[in-house]
């Protein structure tokens, strides 16, 4: 097994090379040789698919891909290669598990096949900016409160005193502290504080800040999983890898984040699947991640929602548990806000797509695309664990059918999605509770997939 | 490369796409140009355009794509890259003599940055030299008009088109 200083040692070894030679003359054409050599094909009419044998022949794909392209490292302007015993080797021994929180909420991270009925593990996914301290704190408690929840996401602290936290400033340091204190104190009121926290530290963008804020006496534990990034597409830098490096050094969990664009490098869908899947063995390759966290995503909206995304992520989903032991989080990105139909469509939607097609775990569905300061609820959290749960009970042929329903319902308004409400203007603020409305929408949305054919509790 | 454009647009082509035409498109002109000069005529230009990520923001895909489109559509295009330091996109602007001066960022952390600059313009006194337009993923029209920018880009083809609106308006 590779360690980090033999990744090192690559990125100051490896092939020189200027970053747009590697994009242009290595990765683009090599992913488009890939998809031709191994007949890849996006398959518009079926969002879902059932075939074992293509799954496999994805999977290859990304074997061959990875060997042929490796990893460009930034700082060096150099590729970090690798020979294709060596991406078998790491396949062979990948663990396919991982153990995560503390005492009563400790839990198991492992594995799914396709058509599994096994329930996945249920990541509540709240991590976006939040502007106040106390609707954070009252969407966490909420979202924790929820008894299926196996781990959650702390949102990120817009700013300190009135200071943005970005920029890897002081702001951004003391911001990361505190919204590890927040977030931990919100999860003890929920009664739940062994709960694994996989996304530290959310609020620090920069390594410098994430690194600094990481020690004991600021909240953080061992038990609890950082996120460590890739640069679109294939590409790290020395804070990335210093990273990695402190957070396997100091005992904790390394959770891998990656989100190969759909029309940016990668193409169209058949290259982006062969991506996506490549991208979950450089995952156990370069960041000897823990678990990972997943979502292609669509270059113009934004979300993982699209006809093609739905298709690639079930793709290479499928592709991914069939052959590759890293227990991978999907992430869905909504178009619409919270509060609004589209929204649990769409959530509907992605979960079809890739809880039967083997996802390990899933983590609650980011609305707004992720990007609206205080955008997201406990509301959402209560519906992707009812959708979460409907899925796993149904197979790959079943919810081929139901997603293109759903999609019906959505997919004319992809670009131009209801953006819905806010935390604070859909649900009481001193008592947490939502809005009247905003049940009552949720109730007839059920319904309304229940008639459907969607096998809800 | 109106043609890669459009199919770039109703999503039957991508990045790679419209970077190799962007690249042949340069080629071609590199042989042209010197030709068209030669007879005493001139390439017509829209305008110069100072093209950043702005600082702690490593995205740098949406940038490429509205670069590609400007290049394009007759735009001289500077491109210094992510992660860029306010002063270091002034600096840029001044010394390649750009018309409008566009920022991307991916990142509600890193979207203070456009505001940022359009704040320093102010203090150096130099904010009515340029047009800002700013994009990516969390930025909006409403984000746009808070900070004072000249304008909103949701896609490049919105980029190329505001810059155009902009630059007639100018000349």
């Amino acid at each position: 097994m590779l360690n980090m200083l033999d990744i090192y040692e690559r990125a100051i070894k490896g092939p020189i090379m200027n970053e747009k030679d590697f994009d242009m003359e290595v990765f683009i054409p090599w992913l488009k040789a890939v998809v031709e050599k191994y007949g890849i094909k996006y398959d518009r009419e079926n969002p879902v698919p059932s075939d074992d044998r293509a799954s496999d022949n994805l999977f290859e794909a990304a074997v061959d891909f990875m060997r042929q392209v490796g990893v460009y490292c930034k700082d060096t302007n150099r590729v970090i290669q690798f020979t294709e015993d060596e991406i078998r080797q790491v396949l062979r021994e990948a663990p396919g598990k991982c153990f995560l929180g503390e005492g009563k909420d400790a839990g198991v991270l492992g594995m799914r096949k396709p058509d599994e009925p096994k329930y996945p593990w249920f990541h509540s996914g709240t991590g976006i900016a939040f502007s106040s301290e106390e609707n954070m704190t009252n969407m966490l408690e909420g979202c924790a409160s929820i008894a299926e929840i196996n781990s959650i996401s702390f949102p990120a602290l817009e700013n300190i005193r009135g200071f943005p936290s970005g920029g890897g400033s002081p702001a951004e340091f003391y911001a990361s502290i505190r919204g590890i204190n927040i977030g931990m104190q919100a999860i003890k009121r929920a009664g739940r504080p062994g709960l694994p926290v996989m996304n530290l530290i959310s609020t620090a963008a920069t390594s410098r800040s994430a690194i600094a804020a990481s020690a004991p006496q600021f909240g953080c534990r061992r038990t609890d999983g950082w996120l460590c990034g890739t640069i679109a597409e294939f590409k790290l830098d020395f804070g990335i890898m210093t990273k990695i490096a402190y957070v396997h050094s100091s005992g904790a969990l390394v959770g891998v984040e990656t989100a190969p664009i759909m029309g940016g490098y990668c193409g169209g869908p058949d290259g982006t699947a062969v991506a996506s899947t490549a991208y979950i063995i450089m995952g156990l390759l370069v960041h000897k991640g823990n678990y990972q966290l997943h979502f292609p995503i669509h270059f113009k909206y934004s979300c993982t929602t699209t006809r093609d995304v739905i298709w690639i992520n079930s793709v290479s989903c499928q592709a991914a548990s069939r052959n590759i032991r890293m227990p991978v989080i999907w992430d869905p990105y909504c178009a619409a806000g919270p509060n609004t139909k589209m929204l649990m469509y769409e959530t509907a939607a992605y979960l079809l797509s890739v809880i039967p097609s083997g996802a390990p775990a899933f983590e609650t569905s980011h609305p707004a695309k992720g990007v609206m300061v205080d955008g997201f609820t406990p509301m959402e959290c209560k519906w992707n664990v009812e959708m979460g749960k409907a899925a796993s009970r149904t197979k790959r042929e079943e919810a081929n059918e139901l997603v293109n329903r759903l999609l019906e319902k959505y997919e004319s308004r992809i670009d131009n999605p209801p953006t819905g409400s806010k935390y604070q203007e859909c649900h009481d603020v001193i008592t947490g509770k939502p809005h009247e409305s905003y049940v009552q929408l949720y109730n007839e949305v059920k319904e309304e997939l229940a008639d459907l054919g969607i096998p809800f509790e | 490369m109106e043609v890669v454009g459009a199919q770039f647009e109703s999503g039957d082509s991508f990045l790679p796409e419209i970077l190799m035409a962007s690249g042949t498109f340069s080629a071609a002109m590199e042989i042209i140009k010197p030709a068209i000069e030669a007879k005493n005529q001139q390439v017509r230009k829209e305008g110069t355009v100072l093209l950043a990520t702005v600082k702690g923001d490593l995205h740098n895909i949406g940038k490429n794509i509205v670069g590609a489109g400007m290049e394009t559509n007759g735009f001289e295009v500077v491109d210094i890259g992510v992660n860029q330091p306010t002063l270091n996109i002034i600096e840029a602007a001044d010394k390649n003599k750009a018309d409008i001066i566009a920022l991307s960022s991916l990142m509600t952390s890193t979207i203070p940055n456009q505001k940022e600059l359009i704040e320093v313009l102010k203090e150096m006194g130099i904010r009515d030299k340029y047009f800002v337009l700013v994009g990516g993923g969390p930025v909006s029209q409403k984000w746009a008009d808070e900070i004072g920018a000249n304008g909103y880009g949701e896609t490049a083809i919105d980029a190329v088109n505001i810059s155009r609106n902009l630059m007639s308006g100018h000349k």
